[in-house]
């Protein structure tokens, strides 16, 4: 991919977490640039322009289109005879990827984006469940451990729980 | 800036190269191309600036067009190997 100039929003939000969140905002909560803009002040310290909000939004509106369309045109040349004449299968796909590049509306690719972003919260929710299941079990053998003290105890729980 | 600024031809070279690398395998149709070319310039382009890119990155090896059997009067734009190792100079 090409270089990303370095006074981009793109750039300057630095880390993959913040650009989710940016875009959760403009996509899940669907607040406007104006609002979005504000945010950014109090999130980031800086304040974008509408114009790269914009651009950012779009650029990503871009990418999701484009991976929609990847998906059903590998899916359609997947689904042809292995001995199916390569340029024709080639020209099939691309036929169906300018198909779906052209039917996918904003609308839809938001709506695509909002269950992505609710997956991953659901898989981030399932990994916090999974840790504190696994800090309860330790807390539990930890109390039951009648050959150490209570203040042995106290601190193994303190350690478990991250308050030591 | 003006059509003839060449920063701003750069600019708008990259921004193709750009598009078309992230289609990749698949070839962008030339409207497609456009829209989202502009999406991203400040001002938009001209027609004409659009279609001067277009010429020079093809004449220079670094797009191709793809033919299309189902359909000859559209532009399909592929970036070649020259245009990747261009974008990342």
């Amino acid at each position: 991919m090409s270089k990303i100039r370095s006074d981009s929003l793109f750039a300057k939000l630095k880390t993959d977490e913040n650009r989710d969140l940016l875009l959760s905002w403009l996509v899940e909560e669907g607040i406007s640039y104006e609002e979005a803009a504000a945010r950014c002040a109090e999130h980031f310290g800086f304040q974008p322009s509408e114009a790269a909000l914009s651009t950012f939004f779009t650029r990503h509106r871009f990418e999701w289109k484009l991976e929609q369309a990847k998906l059903r045109a590998d899916a359609t040349k997947d689904k042809l005879p292995a001995d199916f004449e390569a340029a024709k299968k080639r020209g099939l796909a691309q036929r169906e990827f300018e198909m779906a590049y052209s039917e996918l509306s904003v609308k839809e690719l938001v709506a695509l984006k909002r269950i992505e972003i609710a997956e991953a919260r659901v898989a981030l929710d399932s990994r916090k469940v999974a840790m504190l299941e696994k800090k309860l079990a330790e807390a539990t053998e930890a109390l039951g451990d009648e050959s150490k003290t209570p203040a042995e105890r106290e601190a193994r729980m303190r350690e478990i729980f991250g308050l030591a | 800036m003006g059509h003839h600024d060449p920063e701003r031809q750069k600019n708008i070279r990259r921004t193709i190269l750009d598009k078309l690398e992230r289609a990749e395998p698949y070839a962008l149709p030339e409207p497609s191309l456009q829209v989202e070319t502009n999406a991203q310039l400040r001002p938009p382009m001209a027609q004409a600036e659009f279609d001067d890119a277009l010429l020079y990155l093809q004449s220079h090896g670094f797009i191709a067009n793809m033919p299309d059997d189902f359909d000859q009067d559209l532009n399909k734009w592929l970036i070649t190997e020259a245009g990747k190792t261009l974008l990342r100079k």
